[in-house]
């Protein structure tokens, strides 16, 4: 899990420093990492059991997912205000990981 | 002893009476009655058994060619253009003519199928079970998918989890209740059909 | 335009479509107008039964319309050739724009406004000097988001926008377009199209000569406009010529549709899409301000104009939908309505399905596999979902891709690899089934359920509604805000049988609106107010159960008088109000006198001081022709539209020639190349459009221009006896038996140059694919010269796949995934390929295949 965080965490990085035009492949990779970030918590809870914590960080996987489609795909100009609010929620749930959460 | 065959006289004779080519060339109106022999004129429309008829609406392009539709014993007879309608005035292209055989397609599927995951085979299923098991997934998805609010507070509640393609070729009153369930009940945003394309 | 109102034009251009076999019924009225006297022209890359049925043929290349109609466009400036009464009073021809504005003319192909960085316009440079005009479009505010937010619309009531009716200022509209299509000239046409420069003259003197005062012509298109990464603007194009030419809102005048599905129209207006609500209000967007149902009011509605009411219609909507649980307190329940992120429409939804966003995903009566462009990639999406629910009434590639699709038969993935759980579950069929259906001139027609639908086939009605009663059990008990939408949806639709199949007639009365208080019909839009008092699912279809007992979709009573005078107010609805022709103020001059008694619709009657005609007045029934807005008052809403401007949906009332607002690409056409092109773009240094969605990636690459080794157009197209992608023809004996397999038509010249025979196999190839079709070889298919050289085009159907009696290979395995700029619409029309005899090596071919 921590894997997957790190690797769309590294996309995002990469697309903020980029910025690229349309189509960032870029964004389907992250799209690709985060989406098994967000299967093995699902995972994670049916097997375990849901906590507070454990919906908590479904739902800001799943937000980060929501704003990187709307990147990907944009509805006018690319929202890079959004990813870079964003980058920061997955960070939070990255450092998280530090706790064991996303281990 | 009776007679069984008719001579060759009697039977030219008998041909030549039913003929309507030389009544035509005498003169009479090859739209009228000297058109028609024995044959045509006990032939009967197979409409007539029908015992119950309604109007539909072609199934395949949007000119909206209205349909006669018959019935006999709750099984379709035939259908055919709608000579009232303003559209059509009771013409059919060929697909719109098709639309029988599209009921009674050999190929038709009356049963529901199921291929589990990895699955080499379809098998069939109950109705009431696949129903069940399909909104057990549409939940369990969703629940999965589900944003109520962006972590700043915003809220969005909705789900990009779950898909829905296709409405185009379904009523405008299906159309309205896929889109209130899916988008106004379960915030399912990718739905869409073939208008798009 | 009514379809049976085309026999009431003296010229009709079908370009982009070919009607006379995808639409034959409606060719009729064509026909008749032919009869008496019309003329018939034909624009499309190939000879067709329309073609051969027409007095004109005019070949051009697969994507090259926007040169072709913008040649016409400068004609029309160029020799005068405008209705200059009509266009002068009803268009912003003599509208301002703002000084910035820089036309591509003077900017290589791109107007002001461009950002390199992120590809895309802003619109500032393209406003009425001085103003903020809102698009009465809710789907364009939707898809632009760095428009300028409502509030500036208030700037619409402080004046009328400035004018200059002498056409002499440099920025006015009719400057503008001079300027910006002065290089269409004909030999540019011939250049670009291949269209021979006599041909193209010789429609424009037809279409010039049959319109006016006296005369009027229609364009018909269907998918051959759309299907492009500028198909809006291709429509664009038209509008300005029939603006122009005074070809709106009167008798056998107007751009008609082709559509292709039985109710494509009706799930547009009550659209299974993602933008929107229904009956056109826009689905909220999280990136924009719609925090509060406050704010997206505020946001969305325009100041001016009809769409002034937009907030009675959402409010009723809301009620509707969640009954008791709407009300003041929370904002009638707006916060349950999903907020965007951005395009999750079917294109952006394959790639997401690709990239493991999409988990499951329902299929209702659709065929991905064959009728989506890069088939290939749609399996790879559906192989990675955990489940999928295909409702159709015969099998169909898309449920059956896990066993027999193209990915099994290569050998690229086993049947056992693929983990996705499917669901085929069996349909009932029109004739099995009731409700309404919309045709592709609005008409609301009802069909009867005479048979019972056989074995475990049910209606998608039933499917739904069942669907959602168990969710709705499934939620009873949650105590969490995120389920409160499910909990509250209203969803009481009575059962009718054994089977429990509700009726529709219920949600069609839902769908026309009711007072809330008494459950009583509302007979009108007009009536439907933003105070919680009533409930509507669709305003625009408010009228057509407007009464208990009385459901006007049924109507079957058609006029017998002469078809010119007749528009069929008894047969079904037309939304909106039973209305058959939009904008029909604009048939009578600005004082309300009929432009001509050969042309009359509706008029002013200053007897009876209302509209009256052979229609339903598109207007305000009692406001006169002289009626001018009070500017000291801030008019808002209808007081800001004169008596003469019949364009109500629009913020001033008129036909926008120049769009200041809304597209994404332009407020003009401007001539690209596809992306996917053997020329340069002969007008401007810009190849293509700069703003066109082009989804590149693994297994979805483009060709570059000129790339040699995919030296063919290559386009696609329907055939009479099947019906699009879906199974339902090819598993009807009949119609499968008439069209039983795939071919590829070539010309002759093509077929010698690479020794291709007819009957014999052909390969054809993309990066994207490759598969192989029985050539045939025609006439039908003619080279071009295009800049001097020979361009040869291929066409193939994309009706066929591998179920069914009548199959072939599926054309869209050749198409990569692209989209228009304003509507994510795929490409499916002008791509490239190559071409080579023999057949795939897996088939044993020889060959790279």
């Amino acid at each position: 899990m921590a894997d997957h965080a790190q690797a769309a965490l590294a996309c995002l990085d990469r697309a903020l420093r980029e910025k690229p035009d349309v189509d960032g492949k870029v964004f389907s990779e992250a799209a690709k990492a985060l989406s098994q970030l967000r299967n093995d918590l699902a995972d994670r809870q049916r097997r375990d059991g849901a906590s507070a914590d454990s919906r908590r960080q479904l739902e800001h996987v799943n937000a980060v997912i929501s704003v990187v489609l709307g990147a990907h795909f944009p509805l006018g100009n690319i929202p890079w205000a959004e990813v870079e609010k964003a980058r920061g929620w997955l960070a939070e749930l990255s450092s998280a990981d530090g706790t064991g959460q996303l281990q | 002893m009776k007679k069984l065959r008719r001579t060759l006289t009697e039977r030219i004779a008998g041909f030549a009476k039913d003929w309507s080519l030389p009544r035509q060339l005498a003169g009479q109106s090859p739209y009228a009655e000297a058109a028609q022999s024995t044959l045509s004129k006990n032939l009967r429309p197979r409409l007539e058994e029908a015992d119950t008829v309604g109007t539909s609406i072609c199934p395949f392009c949007a000119v909206g060619c209205a349909q006669l539709v018959y019935a006999k014993n709750g099984r379709p007879l035939h259908i055919e253009g709608d000579p009232r309608s303003p559209v059509n005035q009771g013409t059919l292209c060929p697909k719109g003519a098709s639309t029988l055989g599209v009921l009674l397609s050999p190929q038709r599927i009356n049963k529901v199928l199921y291929r589990a995951p990895h699955a080499t085979e379809w098998d069939e299923r109950p109705l009431d079970w696949a129903m069940e098991r399909i909104a057990q997934l549409t939940k369990q998805t969703r629940d999965d998918t589900f944003v109520e609010r962006l972590p700043d507070g915003r809220t969005v509640n909705h789900t990009l989890g779950i898909g829905s393609l296709g409405g185009a070729t379904l009523d405008n009153e299906e159309n309205y209740l896929i889109k209130k369930l899916f988008g106004g009940g379960l915030g399912m945003l990718t739905i869409e059909n073939q208008a798009r394309i | 335009m009514a379809l049976w109102d085309l026999a009431n034009a003296d010229c009709i251009i079908t370009m982009g479509s070919n009607m006379a076999e995808n639409h034959p019924i409606a060719f009729r009225f064509a026909v008749e107008a032919q009869r008496r006297g019309a003329t018939l022209i034909h624009v499309d890359p190939r000879f067709t039964r329309t073609g051969a049925l027409c007095n004109i043929h005019a070949p051009i290349r697969s994507g090259s319309d926007i040169a072709f109609l913008g040649g016409i466009i400068h004609q029309i400036l160029e020799r005068d050739l405008w209705f200059r009464d009509f266009a002068l009073a009803y268009t912003n021809i003599a509208h301002i724009i703002e000084d910035g504005y820089v036309d591509p003319e003077d900017n290589d192909g791109i107007f002001s406004g461009f950002e390199a960085g992120t590809k895309a316009y802003k619109q500032e440079t393209w406003q009425y000097k001085g103003k903020i005009v809102p698009s009465s479009i809710a789907e364009h505010r939707v898809q632009t988001q760095d428009q300028t937010q409502g509030g500036d619309f208030e700037s619409m009531t402080e004046g009328p926008p400035p004018t200059d009716p002498t056409l002499q200022h440099p920025n006015c509209v009719y400057q503008i377009m001079k300027r910006h299509f002065r290089r269409y000239t004909p030999e540019m046409v011939e250049r670009v199209t291949g269209c021979p420069a006599a041909t193209f003259l010789k429609i424009v003197e037809v279409l010039a000569q049959n319109s006016g005062r006296e005369r009027t012509s229609a364009f018909c298109y269907a998918v051959g406009w759309t299907h492009h990464t500028y198909g809006v603007q291709i429509i664009r194009a038209a509008t300005i010529i029939q603006g122009l030419l005074g070809n709106v809102g009167r008798p056998g005048g107007g751009i008609m549709a082709l559509r292709g599905h039985t109710s494509i129209q009706g799930s547009t207006d009550i659209p299974t899409l993602y933008n929107m609500l229904p009956t056109y209000l826009p689905q909220p967007n999280v990136f924009h301000q719609h925090d509060t149902l406050q704010d997206y009011l505020h946001t969305e509605t325009p100041t001016t104009g009809w769409w002034a009411n937009m907030p009675k219609y959402m409010v009723s909507l809301l009620k509707a939908w969640y009954g008791a649980e709407a009300h003041a307190g929370n904002e009638w329940g707006y916060q349950h309505l999903p907020k965007l992120t951005g395009d999750v429409s079917q294109l952006p939804m394959t790639l997401a399905m690709l990239d493991g966003v999409v988990k499951g995903q329902f299929i209702l009566g659709q065929n991905p596999v064959v009728g989506a462009v890069n088939s290939d990639l749609v399996e790879r999406g559906m192989a990675r979902l955990d489940w999928l629910v295909v409702r159709d009434f015969a099998m169909t590639e898309t449920a059956n891709f896990w066993q027999k699709g193209r990915l099994v038969q290569r050998g690229e993935l086993q049947p056992r690899d693929i983990g996705t759980e499917i669901f085929f579950i069996p349909t009932a069929l029109a004739g099995e089934k009731d409700g309404t259906v919309t045709n592709t001139s609005r008409l609301v027609q009802w069909h009867d359920k005479v048979l019972e639908a056989p074995g475990d086939s049910r209606s998608d009605l039933w499917f739904i509604y069942h669907l959602g009663k168990r969710l709705k059990q499934l939620y009873a008990d949650s105590t969490e805000p995120r389920d409160a939408a499910i909990q509250a949806l209203t969803w009481l639709y009575p059962e009718r049988d054994e089977r429990a199949e509700p009726d529709p007639e219920a949600v069609l009365r839902e769908i026309n609106g009711y007072t809330v208080v008494d459950r009583k019909q509302i007979p009108s839009y007009q009536q439907l107010k933003d105070d919680g008092s009533t409930a509507c699912g669709g305003w625009m279809y408010c009228g057509i159960y407007p009464r208990d007992g009385h459901n006007v979709s049924r109507s079957r009573i058609a006029d017998t008088r002469d078809v010119a005078a007749s528009n069929h107010h008894g047969w079904a609805f037309a939304w909106p109000s039973n209305r058959r022709t939009l904008y029909n103020r604009a048939s009578a001059d600005p004082a309300g006198v009929p432009w001509s008694e050969r042309k009359k619709l509706v008029w002013w009657d200053p007897q009876e001081n209302k509209w009256t005609g052979g229609d339903v007045p598109d207007f305000i029934e009692t406001r006169p022709p002289d009626y001018r807005p009070d500017w000291s008052k801030r008019p808002h809403g209808m007081d800001a539209h004169g008596g003469d401007d019949p364009f109500i949906m629009e913020a001033d009332g008129k036909c926008q020639l120049f769009v200041p607002s809304g597209l994404k690409d332009g407020p003009l056409p401007t001539y690209y190349e596809p992306p996917e092109t053997p020329v340069k773009n002969a007008f401007y240094g810009q190849q293509h459009n700069p703003v066109a969605k082009l989804w590149q990636r693994k297994g979805n690459e483009l060709h570059a221009p000129e790339d040699p080794r995919f030296p063919y157009v290559f386009t696609t197209y329907r055939l009479t006896e099947l019906h699009c992608g879906g199974i339902i023809g090819r598993v009807t004996p009949h119609t499968a038996e008439l069209q039983p397999e795939a071919f590829v038509e070539i010309s002759p010249e093509l077929a010698a140059e690479l020794g291709i025979r007819h009957t014999e196999w052909a390969v054809l190839s993309t990066l994207r694919g490759d598969i192989e079709a029985r050539a045939m070889v025609t006439e039908r298919i003619t080279p071009f010269q295009i800049d001097g050289r020979t361009v040869h085009q291929v066409g193939m159907p994309w009706v066929f796949g591998w179920e069914g009696y009548a199959r072939g290979d599926i054309a869209n395995v050749l198409l990569a995934i692209t989209g228009d700029a304003n509507t994510s619409i795929h490409s499916t029309k002008a791509l490239t390929c190559n071409l080579r005899p023999g057949r795939l090596a897996q088939r044993g071919g020889t060959g790279h295949g």
